[in-house]
This record gives structure tokens, C-alpha cells and sequence, in this order.
């Protein structure tokens, strides 16, 4: 790696880093006060939502880190390139280590907990795919868990880089479509156009379509990857004619 | 080397920048001088590749800035507005730009903080007006890139801070030649800092020359105003000012054959860049 | 070092006067090093290059020379030099004026002599 590519890693590591504290201390926060609940109550809990939670998380740094990033990288005199390479790899190692940190939780948690009847803690991911993690061994479960859980969170991650850099680079008009847009579409738009599809030939297709990309773990995965690689690429050229923006 | 050619930038209904062309040299201080909204942030982001022209290039020592992680390294701006993380403290500022400029002088930079008084522990968001420009010009002189580029750096410092700010930029200039460009509207007292003198007015370069020179270019007449009337007669003048009886003109050349009745004084560079950058608008 | 800078003449000759000033009022002995380039440039707040014109109009002179890797420094006999420019300044500036205005008035060399033992008892 060369030396300001270097820089520019380590700085969106150390900026990300903090953030990534908080959030991870909030987690284990939040599964003590459901194992403490679940030690002085006789209802049963069940907790399975870290690698979902951490989606969120991750978007949501991505999401809000662009601009900032961007602008002070600039005044450190990196070159456009410079920085997308930059933070490629850092999002790739960050998504990493998200990935390798949520197994660790997982399986710590469920050891810990095991003995506890009324507790449950599960994998978000290997609850999805129960059938299929259910015949693996114990290596082979968390090495494809990890595996998907890297592809989904990088490729949230290149989501959310892409949407702020489209983002930065509108102007007031374009960023209030895209603000209200965004959720529109999926909340609204999505449904209605869901609805109307299943009624028709095209939700076969459809139906066919998911099921190559989802079905399995593996499959999951090779989506997930393909769409972070798909969105990065976009995104260059948006990220290479980005210019610093009046305050 | 900076080497500005033909370069015009357009934002949606206005032209920033008109076909300029201008030369910035080796080990000078520059000074560039423009009313706001002259056109100087833009030109020194267009240089810097924050910013692209509309048309034109810029080279540096003969390369393209554009996507030059090298060339980029050469340079470092002093941005008016604020493009730090606001949550930062000045002193990892201060650390993060030693990582990427390598010949940052970390020392010096503490060492002015202090001079400034200005805290280092505290958070970019928390710096008023004059203490952020203190802050990033701090950052921008111990850079030590080989063109330093600041914009505006004076904004919001009082007298003696603005004292204290340019004898450290003259101070750094010593120890090490580089290329300084200083941007700025208060124009009398960078003069006797600056080496060479750019006034852009309405994106256009009107004037580039050696400060000196200007200077010397012209002389002030005071005096009665009949008097003066009488001795400015066929002279070029630049422009003239009556007050309660008496008169200033500003005109171009060499004082010669002044009666005893008239006071000679040099140039007054204000009263010049008031009157080449005057848009007819006044009283 | 402080000098207070008028706008009646260029910067730069400004500096040269105050070197020279220095040296009459014996502030500068000769073979003594004078403040570097950049000390007057920071000092003054003035680009180094108008100190540099400013000291190297008093190395035209003789009055100043460099020592290479030192710095400046006044040279012998600069004093006597000064004191001889000065004092052809003094007559051309004051005495020339003075014999004029006497005569314009009416008022003959031994009374203008008088009248300077008189100013320097006053003194």
C-alpha cells in the first residue's frame, strides 16, 4: 500500500473506531439487561438480532461519515483517488472486523447463556438459514456465518457511501428528492408495486429471481459482494468529480 | 512553479473566474488582493484541485494537479471555511496532518499554539472566528509544503494577533523559502509583507507586478485644493479626495517640480485597489 | 529594535537610514554585526527582500560587508564615512538655506555667527 493510501486507511479506521466503541458497548449493555431479566423472570427471552442491529449500525456510519471524511481528507491534501482507495479498504477491513466481533459475541453469549433455560441467543443469520446451518459442523457454521455477515454488512456499507456521495454532490433540490425519495420508495412505492406484481406473471420471475440470490447462505453472500462491487464501482466516478462544497 | 492557464469557472449564473492566466513563482510572497467574492477562494481551490475549472489547467512545477497525489502534497491551502470534523481537537489536528504531510514541523506547531494562546485541547466547533483562522494557518505555515496558500488568514484577529500572524509567516518564510500566496482584502498592512502583488476583481486579473513597483508607480499630492488643481493639471490621476479645504490626488509617474506649497507622499495602495476595483457603485 | 516606518519615503531606504543612524549614534561600533536580514524582516514585519535592498544600498557605500556565513557587519572607516555624508547633507540641507534666508533678511555673516555660539550656549 502506498504511504498516503496508508494514511488515509488509518485515518478512516480511527475516526470509524470510535463510533464502532460506542455501538458494540451498547450491545453488550443491552444483552446483560436481557440475560439479568431473564435470570430474576420466568417468561423466556430470545435475543437473535446482532448481525441485524450491526446492518443498521454500519449503514448509518457510512451514511453519516461521507462528508466529513471527504472534506477533512481533502484539506490533507489527498487526491480523490487516493481517498476512495483509501476507504475501500478500510470499509473492507471494518466490515471484517464487525463481522468477526458479532461471531464472537454470538458464540460467547450462547456459551455463557447455555446454561440459562429461559434464554435463547441466537444468530440473526443462522436463524434465517436454520435448516441449512443445522447439518454444519461447528467450524464450518461460523465461517460461513462470518462470510455472510462480511458480504451483508460491506455491501450496506457501499450502500450507504454511494447514497452520501450522491448525496453531497446534489444540489438542495436534489438532496430534498433523495431525502424523502428514498424512504418513500420503500415504504410506499415498493408494496404497491409488490401488490400489484404478485398478481401478475412477473411475480413468478420475481419469485424465481430471490430465490437464486437468497436461497442459501452461500448464494446470500455472492449477492451481498456483488452488490458492495456493483455500488463501489458507481460510485467512483461520483466520488472522483466531488468538490469541495461552500459552508 | 504554479502555472494558471486560461482558466474560467462557471457556477450555474456566474462566471467566478474569466480566462485568467497568471504565473506564481518560486520562493516569493505573494499577495492576492480582490474585493469578496473577487474570485480569490475559487482560484486558490481551482489550484489546489478542490475545485475543477470550467475551462483552462493548472500546472505545478509543469504537472497537472488534477488526481496528483504527489503535487498535491506540495501544496497546502488554508481554506477560509471551516473543513475540519468539528469534534476534533486542535491538537490531533495537528497529529493527523503529520501523517500526511511529512515535513510537517510538529514542534513549531505547539510551540505556535502556545505563542497564540490558543488551546490545543480544545474542540475545532469550540474555536471562535479568529482563533479557527489562527488555528489553520498554524497548521498551514508548519506544513512546510512548498506552496502555502492561505485564504483570508487574518479573518477575525485583532491587532495584535494579526501583528503576531505576520511575523510568523515571515519568520517561517526564513527559515525556509517557499511560496507563500497570501489572500486577502486588507490590503495596507500585507503590503510591506508581500514581494508581488495580483489583484483580481470580478474573476479577472487587472493587475500583477511587483509590490514595489506599484508603489513606486505613483506618488500622493496634498495641499490646498486650488493648489493641488493647479499642479495635477495634464497629469494622469489616478483619483482625487477633498477635505475641509484641502485635497489628495493620486497620480501616476514621478513627483517632479512640486511647488514647497504641496506635500509629497508615497502611493497609497488602498486608495489604488479602491479605485481599479470600483464598480461605480459609492455615495 | 522598533522603527517607525512614514509614507513619505520607500521601506526600504528607511532601513538603510536607521542603519545609519545606528552607527552615528555609536549603537553599531565598526567590525560589530548588525541584526541579520531576518531579524529585520520579522522585527519590521517587512518582506525580506526590501530589508535586503535597503542593506545592500549601505554595502554599495562601504558601509556594510559581508561576511560569508556570518552576516553583516559594519565596515572600518564607516563612521567617518557616514559623519562626511552627513555633514555635506547638513550643508546643503541647512546651511545653503540658512545663507539664503540671511541675506533675503538682511543679516551679515558675523551676526549669523553670533547668533549660532548664541544657540549653542542655549543648547
Amino acid at each position: 500500500m502506498r504511504s498516503k493510501t496508508k494514511s488515509v486507511y488509518k485515518y478512516n479506521i480511527m475516526t470509524c473506531a470510535k463510533p464502532m466503541g460506542i455501538y458494540y458497548f451498547m450491545v453488550l449493555m443491552i444483552i446483560t439487561f436481557f440475560v439479568v431479566i431473564a435470570l430474576f423472570s420466568s417468561g423466556s427471552t430470545h435475543v437473535s438480532g446482532v448481525e441485524f442491529a450491526t446492518v443498521i449500525f454500519l449503514l448509518v456510519m457510512a451514511l453519516a461519515d461521507f462528508r466529513e471524511n471527504f472534506e477533512a481528507l481533502n484539506q490533507y491534501g489527498m487526491s480523490r483517488k487516493t481517498i476512495y482507495k483509501g476507504k475501500v479498504l478500510a470499509y473492507s477491513s471494518l466490515a471484517l472486523a464487525a463481522a468477526i466481533i458479532d461471531r464472537i459475541i454470538v458464540i460467547a453469549a450462547s456459551k455463557i447463556t447455555s446454561s440459562l433455560e429461559n434464554f435463547i441467543f441466537g444468530s440473526f443469520f443462522t436463524t434465517m438459514y436454520e435448516s441449512f446451518f443445522d447439518k454444519l459442523n461447528f467450524w464450518s457454521e461460523n465461517l460461513l456465518a462470518l462470510l455472510l455477515s462480511f458480504s451483508a454488512y460491506l455491501a450496506l456499507m457501499s450502500f450507504g457511501t454511494f447514497l452520501s456521495a450522491v448525496f453531497y454532490r446534489s444540489n438542495r433540490i436534489g438532496r430534498i428528492a433523495i431525502a424523502a425519495g428514498v424512504p418513500i420508495f420503500i415504504f410506499v412505492a415498493l408494496p404497491i408495486i409488490a401488490a400489484y406484481v404478485f398478481t401478475t406473471n412477473l411475480a413468478n420471475l420475481i419469485t424465481k429471481f430471490i430465490d437464486f440470490t437468497l436461497s442459501t447462505p452461500l448464494r446470500t453472500s455472492a449477492t451481498c459482494l456483488l452488490g458492495a462491487i456493483i455500488l463501489g464501482v458507481i460510485s467512483y466516478p461520483i466520488i472522483m468529480r466531488a468538490t469541495l462544497k461552500g459552508k | 512553479m504554479i502555472e494558471i492557464k486560461n482558466v474560467t469557472k462557471d457556477y450555474k449564473d456566474v462566471r467566478a473566474l474569466d480566462n485568467v492566466t497568471l504565473t506564481f513563482e518560486e520562493n516569493k510572497i505573494y499577495g492576492l488582493l480582490g474585493r469578496n467574492g473577487a474570485g480569490k477562494s475559487t482560484l486558490l481551490n481551482i489550484i489546489t484541485d478542490k475545485v475543477f475549472p470550467s475551462q483552462g489547467e493548472v500546472l505545478v512545477d509543469g504537472e497537472k494537479v488534477s488526481n496528483n497525489d504527489e503535487v498535491l502534497g506540495k501544496m497546502f491551502l488554508m481554506n477560509e471555511k471551516n473543513y475540519y470534523p468539528e469534534a476534533m481537537k486542535v491538537y490531533e489536528i495537528f497529529n493527523w496532518t503529520d501523517k500526511f504531510y511529512p515535513d510537517f514541523d510538529l514542534v513549531s506547531a505547539f510551540e505556535l499554539a502556545e505563542k497564540f494562546k490558543l488551546n490545543t485541547k480544545s474542540r475545532v466547533k469550540a474555536l471562535s472566528t479568529g482563533y479557527a483562522s489562527i488555528f489553520k494557518a498554524i497548521v498551514a505555515l508548519c506544513s512546510n509544503a512548498k506552496y502555502i496558500l492561505l485564504d483570508e488568514p487574518v479573518l477575525g484577529l485583532d491587532a495584535n494577533h494579526r501583528d503576531l500572524l505576520y511575523k510568523v509567516i515571515l519568520d517561517r518564510y526564513a527559515t525556509v523559502r517557499r511560496t507563500i500566496i497570501i489572500s486577502t482584502h486588507l490590503i495596507e498592512e500585507v503590503s510591506s509583507v508581500i514581494e508581488e502583488l495580483v489583484i483580481i476583481h470580478n474573476g479577472k486579473v487587472l493587475l500583477q507586478d511587483s509590490c514595489e513597483k506599484v508603489l513606486s508607480s505613483g506618488f500622493t499630492i496634498t495641499g490646498k485644493i486650488q493648489d493641488v488643481d493647479e499642479y495635477i493639471n495634464g497629469k494622469d490621476v489616478i483619483s482625487t479626495e477633498t477635505f475641509g479645504g484641502l485635497k489628495n490626488a493620486y497620480v501616476k509617474g514621478k513627483p517632479q517640480n512640486v511647488p514647497s506649497s504641496l506635500e509629497v507622499t508615497k502611493l497609497d495602495l488602498q486608495k489604488l485597489f479602491i479605485q481599479l476595483t470600483n464598480d461605480k457603485e459609492g455615495l | 529594535m522598533f522603527i517607525e516606518f512614514s509614507d513619505e519615503k520607500p521601506i526600504f531606504i528607511q532601513i538603510a537610514e536607521w542603519i545609519e543612524d545606528a552607527i552615528l549614534a555609536g549603537r553599531y561600533e565598526e567590525e560589530q554585526q548588525i541584526p541579520s536580514i531576518t531579524e529585520f524582516s520579522v522585527a519590521c514585519k517587512i518582506n525580506p527582500a526590501t530589508a535586503l535592498k535597503g542593506i545592500n544600498l549601505l554595502v554599495d557605500d562601504g558601509i556594510l560587508y559581508k561576511k560569508r556565513g556570518l552576516g553583516m557587519f559594519v565596515a572600518k572607516g564607516a563612521y567617518e564615512k557616514l559623519r562626511s555624508k552627513r555633514k555635506e547633507m547638513f550643508y546643503e540641507n541647512f546651511i545653503l538655506s540658512l545663507v539664503k534666508e540671511a541675506k533675503r533678511i538682511n543679516i551679515d555673516k558675523n551676526d549669523i555667527i553670533k547668533m549660532i555660539e548664541r544657540g549653542f550656549e542655549n543648547d
